[in-house]
């Protein structure tokens, strides 16, 4: 539903003023409340559901299959896939989405945390449905990404055949795995997945979680890929038909230390809810 | 055979340690996305897992699809890839999820009161997330579900569950491993009266065992729409308790 | 101030990894015994239990106390019925919305509770979209210019219409439309554009048409919309409000809510309406918006926070209570931090507690 001129430009002038004043009050860096769970889906490795007020919602579920690979390969083998309701297939909004997340995580996925025998590695598989969004849903989609592969486990090889696979000369059958799923590790023990954020830009400012109609004035959007730390990509995006997506160097440089900050809250906040 | 053991044992144990007139443990919840649509509903039968969210009736957003005299009712079925054990990716238009979309629609057609709202359409959204057997009768019970708590006036309840013939055993409500072990049939009823809006067999039964089949199921349906009928219940008094706030 | 507060959800997905090849917990006990389908040809298929009659409505039920067979006035039951259930088999009421009759007997269609008008019997719905009555004030957004008429989506059913006869042109209202009017239906308002108006009639399926015959009514500019549930939105005399802070609330009877930054308002200029109505000029379609200061803004975004945490503790919503809740805002000295749920439910409490009685 398009907005009027007048909400377009009272939404506008808000936005761009110094300060800028949102039309739910918030602060430039702040997010809406979510609601998240992990660990909510028996058929997977991992999951995650979180639900954002407005009524966005995203599942993920986390899937790894044994592969046989070519000895000496080095490929991460992740496939995000994920299905936005009331969108065909293929649409750009999908392509946006999973492009960007297969790349961020197949960048910061070591190839050794997938590692099973010589010949055998996991392969992932992220998949999503977004239930419902009114905002962009890159970031939503983002984090229960990040939560899912946080809840992520691994079956370990049964006891019996972790001390003779190091030489795998006569390694025929698929590997046996340990049945007990409370002994299967965790993906992130030692290492944290990729975020990603999109902050919208109006005039000089910088929003992060913008709600819909705060990207429907915006003058684009700018996504960043946070991974250990620091932010690993940067990508303009269009947030709406008509939107510029011409910035100045500098607001691109003050929207990415902004996002950078906010990356490094979240992925806190995301942390607090799976205890080890 | 030696799954047959397991699947019934001779003490009358199920694989799941269920008898054969029980169904799974059931749960269910309404007006779970009160933001995002007009009515919605969780099932949970066993390890099946569905969503059901209505939105409308509303102005149809195609003019194809306004029909003069009656509500057009759309259902959309969402299997998620990672719902099975091993990840499938199913398209929209794989033919199964079809058919199971259309059964759906016929059968709700009949059940809600549609000329009340001539011009309107209602979209039915349903989200697969886990599935153990059953997925259709899930389906149908949330949808069921949201729709009441949508507002849209329907005759009854209308409650789907299976039943299935091994050998000469009729058990109630299979999970995944039992349906692919034998003749299954799935049945919906409308209200607690013996009045069936689907049934569903597609796998070869002698004739003289359909009947037992049927009633099975149709006791499971009527045990289904106490326990669907209870959690409305809560559900409307703890809404006028808060509205009396 | 936390920049992300993370809730666990509540509901059924809360209980991680239940039955997770764990055997089952609770099992659902089918007290049927074994079921016959030959029983089927001799049960009669209107058979009502015992626990059904006792659910019929009938005065001795009611609420009124005084045992009065001809009671008038309205009685609401606060029992829930649910789809299918027997509503009445006395053939001395008349059945309205949310029922169905099967010969004498009529059920509930809708899960909700039992309203008594005399002698008209009907059931509320507990939830369920905007029913549009006569009289009604309501916010619209345009959905679609057709050739004499827009259509208007309201959060009804289905759209409502606005005819191009039921509004004000510019020029007054002696003024004669002309083709040229039909012509330039965009000039006055286009898609998108939201307006308020008042319900004029109700058509048989249920559509309503509106109209803006009024300096009250029309395009809506120097403002923000939000929505709530029509439900929640309690009826009144008057939908517009002056609140304190420079800031007026229009309160679609629909749950569509305007809030915009206080103008004079044509009409309190002193003069006659009916000649401020011929002299309406072009400037009430226009799209351009007034200079609304910072502070007004935040006053606007700290209403709608208000309205908003009204809405998401389901408590009803009149001028008093929305006051009393902007009053409560002013513990925080950002309005963003209203976002949060306990802040939220905070302020629902003060305001029930203030609005008392």
């Amino acid at each position: 539903m398009p907005l009027s001129l007048a909400e377009e430009s009272f939404l506008n002038v808000s936005l761009s003023q110094r300060p800028p004043c949102r039309s739910d009050g918030r602060n430039q860096l702040q997010f809406r409340p979510i609601d998240a769970a992990a660990g909510i889906l028996p058929t997977t490795n991992g999951s995650a559901r979180i639900r954002l007020d407005d009524g966005g919602e995203c599942i993920v579920g986390v899937k790894a299959e044994v592969m046989t690979v070519s000895r000496g390969s080095d490929v991460v083998n992740v496939e995000v896939d994920c299905d936005i309701v009331g969108l065909p297939a293929n649409s750009p909004l999908q392509n946006l989405l999973c492009a960007t997340l297969e790349m961020a995580i197949k960048n910061a996925l070591p190839s050794r945390l997938l590692r099973i025998t010589n010949k055998y590695r996991y392969k992932i598989f992220v998949d999503g449905i977004i239930l419902d969004h009114v905002s962009h849903p890159l970031t939503l989609f983002s984090m229960t990404t990040y939560l899912a592969l946080l809840d992520t486990r691994l079956p370990r090889l049964a006891p019996d055949l972790v001390g003779n696979d190091n030489d795998d000369k006569d390694e025929i059958g698929i590997p046996q795995f340990s049945s007990d799923w409370a002994d299967a590790d965790r993906l992130c023990q030692n290492w944290s997945p990729p975020l990603v954020q999109l902050g919208i830009v109006v005039g000089k400012n910088v929003f992060v979680d913008a709600t819909g109609e705060e990207a429907e004035v915006s003058d684009g959007g700018l996504l960043t890929v946070w991974h250990d730390g620091r932010v690993v990509g940067v990508r303009v995006v269009k947030t709406r038909d008509s939107s510029k997506q011409v910035f100045s160097v500098s607001s691109i440089s003050n929207a990415v230390e902004v996002l950078a900050n906010a990356s490094r809250d979240i992925e806190k906040a995301l942390k607090g809810i799976i205890s080890y | 055979m030696a799954s047959r053991m397991e699947i019934f044992s001779p003490e009358g144990l199920r694989i799941d340690g269920r008898r054969w007139n029980e169904v799974r443990h059931f749960r269910c919840a309404i007006n779970t996305h009160p933001v995002s649509s007009d009515g919605s509903a969780i099932i949970e039968q066993g390890n099946t897992k569905v969503i059901c969210n209505v939105i409308g009736p509303v102005e149809p957003t195609l003019r194809s699809r306004v029909v003069p005299d009656r509500v057009s009712i759309s259902v959309k079925v969402v299997v998620a890839p990672f719902s099975t054990i091993d990840r499938r990716k199913r398209s929209q238009n794989d033919s199964r999820i079809q058919e199971m979309c259309s059964s759906i629609q016929h059968v709700f057609e009949d059940a809600v009161i549609a000329h009340l709202f001539p011009r309107s359409q209602i979209d039915v959204n349903l989200y697969v997330v886990a599935q153990d057997g059953g997925v259709l009768q899930a389906c149908i019970n949330a949808t069921t579900l949201a729709l009441i708590d949508a507002g849209v006036p329907m005759y009854d309840y209308v409650c789907a569950c299976t039943a299935g013939m091994l050998d000469r055993e009729v058990l109630l409500d299979l999970n995944r491993i039992e349906e692919s072990d034998m003749p299954f049939l799935t049945m919906a009823t409308i209200g607690s009266k013996r009045k069936v809006a689907l049934l569903q067999l597609e796998m070869k039964v002698q004739f003289d065992r359909l009947e037992p089949m049927m009633a099975a199921s149709m006791s499971g349906c009527h045990h289904i729409r106490d326990l669907m009928d209870n959690e409305v219940r809560k559900h409307g008094k703890s809404r006028l308790e808060r509205g009396s706030l | 101030m936390p920049m992300l507060t993370v809730h666990t959800s509540t509901d059924l997905f809360s209980s991680s990894r239940l039955g997770h090849r764990a055997p089952r917990s609770a099992k659902e006990e089918l007290d049927s015994e074994d079921v016959v389908m030959s029983d089927a040809d001799s049960a009669e298929p209107e058979q009502e239990s015992d626990d059904d009659d006792d659910r019929i409505f009938s005065l001795d039920h009611t609420e009124t106390g005084d045992g009065d067979a001809r009671v008038t006035g309205v009685v609401k039951s606060r029992h829930i019925v649910t789809p299918g259930e027997l509503v009445t088999a006395e053939s001395m009421w008349m059945r309205g919305h949310g029922t169905y009759s099967v010969g004498l007997k009529s059920y509930s269609s809708v899960a909700g509770t039992i309203t008594r008008v005399n002698k008209l019997l009907s059931v509320a719905p507990l939830r369920g979209r905007y029913d549009p009555k006569i009289g009604d004030h309501v916010i619209g957004r345009i959905i679609d210019v057709g050739t004499r008429s827009w259509h208007v989506d309201i959060g009804a059913k289905q759209a409502a219409v606005l005819m191009l006869g039921s509004v004000n042109l510019p020029g007054g209202v002696q003024r004669r439309k002309s083709e040229s009017d039909e012509l330039q239906m965009r000039a006055f308002l286009k898609e998108g554009d939201l307006l308020n108006a008042e319900v004029q009639a109700v058509f048989t399926d249920g559509a309503a048409s509106l109209h803006t015959r009024s300096l009250n009514y029309g395009k809506l500019r120097n403002g923000y919309f939000f929505t709530i549930p029509s439900s929640l939105v309690v009826r009144s005399k008057y939908h517009t409000f002056e609140l304190p802070g420079g800031v007026d609330l229009v309160l679609g009877v629909n749950g569509y809510i305007w809030l915009r930054k206080h103008t004079q308002q044509l009409g309190e200029q002193g003069v006659s309406i009916t000649r401020l109505a011929e002299e309406a000029g072009w400037e009430i379609y226009s799209d351009e918006n007034e200079y609304i200061s910072p502070s007004i803004r935040e006053n606007i975004a700290r209403y709608a926070n208000a309205v908003k945490a009204l809405r998401y503790c389901e408590v009803g919503v009149n001028e008093a209570r929305v006051i009393a809740a902007y009053e409560a805002s002013k513990e925080y000295r950002s309005p963003g931090e209203m976002i949060e749920n306990d802040v939220k439910k905070r302020i629902a409490k003060h305001v029930l507690l203030a609005t008392k009685g």
